[in-house]
């Protein structure tokens, strides 16, 4: 037995010093680095390119190879912290990128992105807060998204209603996915058809003129009247109108069609007439050969027309052994070899402004039906386009869970919208308060911002323009803006 | 020359101190150290947003601030109750693990009386599915696929006998989890999983008989329903009343088991009955069955005196039991009393998953299905064949039937894996959960799939707050530890017995 057990001790030993071996002469001469993205087959076509890019403007030889295994949040974070994570990370600027930021995952981009042109006045305007984090960039944008409703055109003048237009009151909104879904679902049988897949709660009460946090993104406001109007109006479309599916709808297309491109399926099979989306869409559009003519409209308002604008942008990572060579990358982005990648796959808005205003990018010559979207798209992120408001003092992961169990339970009928968005804001302003005893460090900063709160408040109630550099929420900046309420600078 | 040689005494330890020591090692490194680490992280702040290699801030000791925080943290408590919901399925799926071995244990395939009525009723279900397929009837393609399957296990038992069916019993034991819980979640859905496709026209037409019923029906169920609450809590007070006169059990252990029992019976009551005559009837009931307790108890009329605490375990498991048995008996009631209502607007399945008021009980039901093919099953079948054939045959001599037999004979010999089975149960119970609220749900809606597990996860991976992840495993932790005490201090004594 000893015996045997020491041939195998032997064997084995031989087997891993050849492993080694074998693997060292695999490895390449440049410094290799890992970019941690979604597994998209675009991925490998982008390298190829940037490679191609690195050599043509004779900027330093290295490698970047994709690691799509480990682009799970939990995987990040515990690989970031324990400082084995991949040099350039995908993050996103509605949650990952002011996350990982505020954990200290990220390097600070500001000095490189000056030296080599990638800073965020190089992409869309209403980005720019969204790639920094305490007025610090610590991205750039690999595509960008506005949140806009894609309709089938053809299924509209089939059924000869009214085209969706670019702009719309929930009155209008509503009054149309009324006549739609009567008209569509008469004397039907089988799976009903919707007048869109559901809208998404942080847009819908940004158009009743309210955020999610106050201005200086010290509390949450959830508690505020037209939220609860917002859920009420959520729960009438879904299961009084029945203009939009339930929770239960989507669990079974869910469970019909596999759950990635489950609403685009619909949307194909002409389930939905319309697709709360972003640009992204356009990828699987052009891969199902979808060729139905497409309209584009914004997410209804009441107060305020805006979208959420949004970026999947490249960060390098803190702990990146080559963050020199990782700030090419970003450069890369800039470019407009990449540029053009994106606008040919569709894959969001490309981060450069002036290739998405191009010809070629708006009226693509081999997809006819897709003319009356591009130009919607710019045209959003130029003009109502607003990033999502973060708040420093709470995990924009646990603020996300607080405000899906509740409304969820308001839809479970647990207790009414007016509960819902009274525990929404209970809980996370307890989270924030928690955050503070536990991070003293913190406070001074926090008191500050409460501070001109309520100076804020003063000057509402008072009727006096603000000053610009008070209001941190973007939402509400933007907002205040567009209503005269805001003191730029200068002025 | 001389050799150094260890003493052989000495060689055989460092020799098996050798090959323990892989094992010993990766025991250390993987499980022991970090258990100790997480015991210190549970006293501490981490939190990974501020604490981290990339953060100047220090990780602070805070004493037991986790655990204080812990007790006051209402989603604890809630996803702690979540927990113990879905522990309410384990002795059903004993029950039946049970069967199914009683079932595979005995002897099949070539040894059944018409194996071949038994083949050829399979190969004619079997051919029947495929007409019906080709003929169009796709209705429920998954329906007529379970079917076919069906048919092939009856077939195939005939040939293949125990064997077969011990494997086909097994398999979910060894079918990746998320494989099942996707299956699931297709059996599951609301429109055209198979579930409801079966529920769908039964509540329908079941619906229609509601409607065309006199008025009063409602009524009738209810109180069908409600009598069983009545009975229940006063065989419960009868049961303590007897042990308590027989002093099998102590005086504290009558008035836990009678706290208990009140509790679930206060909980009826204060619940949404359909009016104050409901509660008159059942809180009445209660007192005129306390009453001979009360007097028995004021008299003093014992056999004998025994120690106060004396059949805690069985005071508390039991009346446990009897308020689960109670509060569905008054669930039943209150759906019965309903059901007039509900039917006029046509009985519809529900959405499984996607409805906060079922997705427990969803997923307590595919928990047991996963428990009856489990080991367990596999544990009872090694338990089976150590119950003596000669007992057995004696009871048979003796006239005792088959479930006398199984009572007087098969039962008593089961009890030790039972007790296993169960503290097993119990254990994973409190510990799982994590990956069907993953797959399955997320968790959702609103919390109600969210179990202590999932909640640790969020807590350390999501939200970050790694130290306060850590209070919640060791407080899971303890309430193992405590059940698992009291189940061998309780169990132990009755499974020897």
């Amino acid at each position: 037995m000893k015996a045997l057990l020491s041939i195998v001790f032997v064997a084995l030993s031989i087997v891993t010093i050849a492993t080694a071996l074998l693997r060292r002469s695999e490895e390449p001469d440049v410094p290799v680095l890992f970019w941690i993205t979604d597994p998209n087959p675009a991925r490998e076509k982008q390298l190829e390119v940037f490679h191609q890019w690195l050599e043509d403007n004779d900027y330093p030889r290295f490698e970047v190879r994709v690691d799509t295994a480990n682009a799970d949040i939990s995987k990040l974070l515990i690989q970031g912290i324990s400082g084995v994570a991949g040099d350039i990370l995908d993050v996103t600027t509605q949650k990952t990128l002011p996350y990982f930021a505020e954990i200290g995952l990220l390097r600070e981009l500001e000095e490189p992105a000056q030296r080599m042109g990638f800073t965020t006045a190089a992409t869309y305007p209403a980005l720019s807060t969204a790639l920094e984090y305490n007025d610090r960039q610590y991205g750039f944008p690999c595509n960008v998204n506005t949140w806009m409703l894609v309709g089938n055109r053809d299924l509209f003048e089939e059924l000869d209603l009214p085209i969706p237009p670019p702009a719309w009151t929930l009155n209008e909104f509503e009054a149309a996915g009324k006549a739609f879904v009567k008209k569509a679902n008469a004397d039907r049988e089988g799976p009903r058809i919707f007048f869109t897949n559901p809208l998404r709660t942080e847009i819908l009460r940004r158009g009743f003129g309210l955020d999610l946090y106050n201005e200086t993104l010290t509390r949450c406001i959830a508690d505020d009247p037209r939220n609860a109007e917002m859920l009420e109006c959520l729960h009438q479309w879904t299961y009084e109108d029945r203009i939009m599916p339930s929770p239960t709808d989507l669990a079974s297309a869910s469970s019909d069609s596999g759950e990635g491109r489950l609403e685009f399926q619909l949307f194909q099979q002409e389930r939905y007439a319309m697709l709360f989306t972003g640009r992204h869409v356009v990828i699987t559009m052009r891969e199902a050969g979808l060729d139905f003519d497409l309209s584009l409209s914004a997410s209804p308002y009441k107060i305020f027309n805006h979208t959420m604008i949004s970026a999947r942008a490249a960060a390098i990572y803190q702990g990146s052994q080559h963050p020199d060579l990782a700030a090419y990358f970003l450069k890369f982005l800039t470019s407009p070899e990449y540029s053009e990648l994106i606008s040919e796959d569709g894959d969001g808005l490309p981060p450069s402004p002036e290739l998405a205003r191009s010809e070629a990018f708006l009226f693509p010559a081999d997809y006819p039906n897709e003319h009356d979207l591009h130009e919607g798209f710019v045209e959003a992120a130029d003009t109502i386009g607003i990033p999502a408001s973060i708040s420093p003092f709470i995990s924009p992961f646990l603020a996300n869970r607080i405000e899906l169990n509740h409304t969820n339970a308001f839809t479970a009928d647990l207790y009414d919208a007016k509960e819902a968005s009274r525990r929404i804001a209970q809980d996370i302003n307890e989270e924030i308060q928690r955050t503070l005893e536990a991070n003293e460090h913190m406070r001074a900063r926090y008191e500050d911002l409460l501070h001109i709160q309520s100076r804020i408040n003063e000057y509402k109630e008072a009727g006096n323009q603000i000053p610009a550099d008070w209001v941190s929420n973007p939402f509400y900046r933007k907002m205040y803006a567009e209503q005269g309420m805001l003191l730029e600078d200068g002025q | 020359m001389s050799r150094f040689r260890l003493p052989k005494k000495m060689r055989s330890i460092s020799v098996g101190l050798g090959f323990i020591a892989p094992n010993v090692f990766g025991f250390l490194a993987f499980t022991f150290v970090p258990l100790i680490f997480s015991l210190a992280m549970a006293f501490t702040n981490w939190d990974l947003r501020y604490h981290n290699q990339f953060k100047s801030a220090g990780i602070e000791f805070v004493g037991f601030d986790n655990f204080i925080r812990l007790f006051g943290d209402q989603q604890f408590w809630r996803y702690l109750g979540n927990t113990f919901f879905f522990m309410i399925g384990i002795p059903i799926g004993m029950i039946g693990s049970l069967t199914a071995a009683l079932l595979l244990n005995k002897p099949l395939g070539r040894q059944v009386k018409h194996p071949w009525l038994v083949a050829i009723l399979g190969i004619v279900f079997f051919l029947s599915v495929i007409t019906l397929a080709l003929s169009g009837a796709f209705l429920a393609a998954t329906s007529i696929l379970i079917c076919g399957v069906a048919g092939l296990i009856f077939f195939g038992g005939t040939l293949g006998g125990n064997a077969l069916y011990r494997t086909l019993f097994y398999m979910p034991h060894f079918t990746a989890g998320v494989a099942t819980y996707i299956l699931w979640k297709k059996l599951y859905d609301p429109l055209t999983g198979p579930v409801n496709a079966v529920l769908g026209p039964v509540l329908n037409d079941f619906g229609g008989v509601v409607r065309k019923m006199p008025d009063g029906v409602g009524l009738i169920g209810f109180l069908f329903w409600f009598l069983g609450v009545v009975l229940l809590s006063n065989w419960g007070l009868r049961i303590l009343n007897r042990r308590w006169r027989d002093a099998e059990i102590g005086s504290g252990s009558m008035l836990l088991g009678l706290l208990i029992l009140f509790s679930s019976v206060g909980f009826v009551s204060a619940g949404n009955l359909p009016g104050p005559w409901a509660t008159i009837i059942v809180l009445g009931a209660f007192t005129v069955g306390f009453l001979p307790l009360l007097y028995r108890l004021w008299r003093g009329s014992r056999l004998e005196r025994c120690a106060l605490w004396k059949g805690s375990g069985f005071c508390f498991l039991i009346m446990v039991g009897m308020s689960v048995g109670i509060l569905i008996c008054a669930g039943f009631s209150l759906v019965a009393y309903d059901l007039p209502n509900m039917a006029r607007n046509g009985l519809e399945p529900p959405g499984w998953l996607t409805d906060y008021h079922w997705a427990k009980p969803a997923i307590m039901v595919m928990g047991f299905w996963a428990a009856i093919g489990s080991n367990n099953m596999i544990l009872y079948l090694a338990g089976l064949s150590n119950v003596p054939e000669e007992l057995e045959e004696a009871a048979k001599i003796d006239g005792a039937g088959r479930w006398q037999s199984f009572w007087a004979v098969t039962w008593p010999h089961l009890a030790p894996v039972t007790f296993f089975i169960f503290i097993m149960s119990v254990i994973h119970g409190l510990q799982g959960g994590f990956e069907m609220a993953k797959v399955m749900t997320n968790g959702g809606p609103a919390g109600a799939t969210t179990t202590l597990s999932y909640y640790i996860y969020t807590e350390g991976f999501e939200t970050g707050r790694l130290g306060y992840a850590s209070a919640i495993s060791w407080v899971l932790f303890g309430i193992v530890l405590l059940i698992t005490l009291f189940n061998w201090r309780v169990g132990n004594r009755y499974s020897n017995d």
